[in-house]
């Protein structure tokens, strides 16, 4: 079933990197993003590896968890894989026709996999540890500045709370008219790519009538409680940086500059 | 005829929301039988009945129809589908086509029936849903709330299940729909001779159309038996918070008060004729 795909999901807890500043989260998930891409030997990528694993044990979210929920990108790193194969020079090993395959190619398809691997990983950990509201504060908060040169910050980040918010509800939603339309012995598993299009119709008309039947009343409750925009709102949740921000900070700088002496190895 | 074995059910197993939906439950359904499945929000009764026509595969257990474990090989499922119709809760968000007509044949015509046997099928489910010919050519989307659940209830009723199992068929309408929808379904029940599931949180329901009820509370099975048997459980039921109907409520009291009562008091007419046989027996009340 698509509700058992977990990435994006949020995971609520106590932990010391759930209490971090949401802003602060995104920064440190970037500081992760380029540690992961300068990563270039197999020591630096096994450092990055049990520094993501460290970072699991101490949010309390299962790591295994993580890695399963990896299967439903795999078709993404595979096609990477196979186009870091085929497309990059280097000292020919075996060649079908225009096809080749050489050995820095084979050895960046690895190094990409992994990369993509560990970047999805570690930046789940961002949107697990952290629920959809406090992060699209977070995002406004870091958009804030920008309103000076008239980028709609508030409205920018309302609307993505509701739409991360209403991912859950969707796909509940889909799930149910999947099934409803089996039991009416739709077909979903067979059938040529044109037909399978087809078998879609009975899906997604429910669904879009309901989208839309949710905003509408989605829109109503907002303006029954008076709302009109960011001006002049205040927030219940007050962002605040503290030591623990600073250690993260800290700590995620060292492993950057870890890596980038491993790779000299 | 359906047979549960032992059926256990998890959602969300090996995630921090992992949850027992029902547990160990055992349950036994004969051909012909109008069942009532009686609970609280929340206690199984959707899960449960999402195994009989195998739209969930239990965590433990055996489905078994017709003495055939349905999990066993696939072409079984398929026919599963097809032998047991599902209505879920409020079946009209899953209307889609451009009018009523084609709705409705959406089952059969996945059946791979004739165009003749489609006519057909739709005609007679018309008139047991006690829809107009009208309707046929309208959008489902401009019909009112009640008229799109009758025509999504058609929409399974249509493909002929031999058991139809029914998700609260009656939330959310006002009480005339209501009625409609259960007269609708008790007539069905009645013509095809086929058997009837019905979730429901009214008492007063299940006393009127089923012949059996099955009470759940907190995944597990509490009660199955005739309809006539549950008043011994009347206790346990105010108990759990269940309400029961009113009229039994007056003839409990009645009976702490020391008046014989011999049966289940379910309906107003059971309790008149139990107040008239009481009084020519010469009681007093």
């Amino acid at each position: 079933m698509i509700k058992d795909i977990t990435i994006g999901q949020y995971f609520p807890g106590e932990s010391f990197i759930h209490k971090l500043d949401p802003r602060n989260k995104f920064f440190l998930t970037m500081i992760y993003m380029i540690t992961i891409f300068i990563s270039q030997n197999l020591y630096s990528f096994i450092f990055v590896i049990l520094n993501i694993i460290f970072l699991y044990k101490i949010s309390h979210i299962k790591f295994i968890m993580a890695l399963k929920s990896l299967k439903h990108i795999i078709p993404i790193i595979i096609f990477t894989a196979i186009l870091n194969i085929f497309f990059i020079d280097g000292n020919i090993l075996f060649s079908f026709g225009f096809l080749k395959i050489t050995d820095m190619g084979i050895n960046l398809a690895i190094l990409m996999s992994f990369r993509v691997a560990c970047l999805i990983i570690s930046s789940s950990l961002l949107t697990y540890t952290t629920s959809p509201v406090v992060l699209s504060n977070g995002i406004e908060n870091i958009l804030n500045p920008l309103k000076k040169i008239k980028v709609p910050a508030h409205e920018i980040s309302m609307m993505m709370t509701i739409a991360i918010r209403f991912i859950p509800t969707l796909i509940d939603e889909a799930d149910k008219i999947i099934v409803a339309q089996k039991s009416r012995g739709a077909n979903f598993e067979t059938g040529n790519i044109i037909s399978r299009a087809k078998a879609m119709i009975p899906i997604l008309i429910p669904l879009f009538v309901s989208a839309f039947r949710r905003a509408e009343e989605l829109a109503l409750a907002l303006e029954c409680r008076c709302y009109n925009g960011g001006e002049g709102r205040t927030k219940f949740i007050q962002l605040k940086y503290t030591y623990r921000d600073f250690f993260a900070l800290l700590f995620s700088l060292l492993s950057l500059i870890i890596v980038i002496f491993i790779n000299f190895i | 005829m359906i047979r549960l074995e032992d059926i256990s059910y998890v959602y969300s197993k090996g995630t921090p929301f992992e949850k027992t939906a029902i547990n160990s439950i055992n349950f036994n359904v004969n051909q012909g039988e109008f069942i009532g499945i009686i609970g609280h929000t929340g206690c199984g009764k959707s899960t449960l009945i999402k195994h009989l026509n195998g739209t969930l595969k239990p965590t433990k257990g055996k489905v078994i129809i017709d003495g055939e474990n349905i999990w066993e090989n696939k072409s079984l499922l398929l026919k599963t589908r097809f032998n047991v119709g599902l209505v879920f809760q409020y079946p009209e968000y899953q209307l889609f086509e451009e009018n009523v007509y084609k709705d409705i044949a959406f089952g059969p015509k996945n059946m791979g029936l004739s165009k003749n046997e489609i006519d057909e099928r739709i005609q007679s489910v018309l008139s047991i849903v006690g829809l107009s010919q009208d309707i046929l050519n309208k959008s489902p989307f401009e019909l009112s709330g009640g008229q799109k659940r009758r025509v999504a209830i058609a929409g399974v009723m249509s493909m002929r299940p031999k058991v139809l199992v029914l998700d609260e068929p009656t939330a959310g309408l006002d009480p005339m729909g209501k009625k409609l929808i259960l007269d609708n379904i008790s007539k069905f029940h009645k013509e095809t001779n086929s058997t009837i599931i019905f979730v429901t949180h009214s008492m007063e329901d299940v006393a009127k159309y089923a012949s059996k009820i099955l009470v759940m509370n907190k995944g597990k099975k509490l009660f199955y038996d005739f309809t006539d048997n549950i008043f011994s459980m009347f206790n346990r039921l105010d108990e759990i918070g269940l309400s029961i109907p009113q009229i039994s409520r007056i003839f409990m009291e009645l009976e702490k008060k020391g008046i014989k009562i011999d049966k289940s008091i379910l309906t107003v007419e059971d309790g008149v004729n139990m107040v008239s046989s009481l009084l020519k027996k010469g009681e007093k009340i």
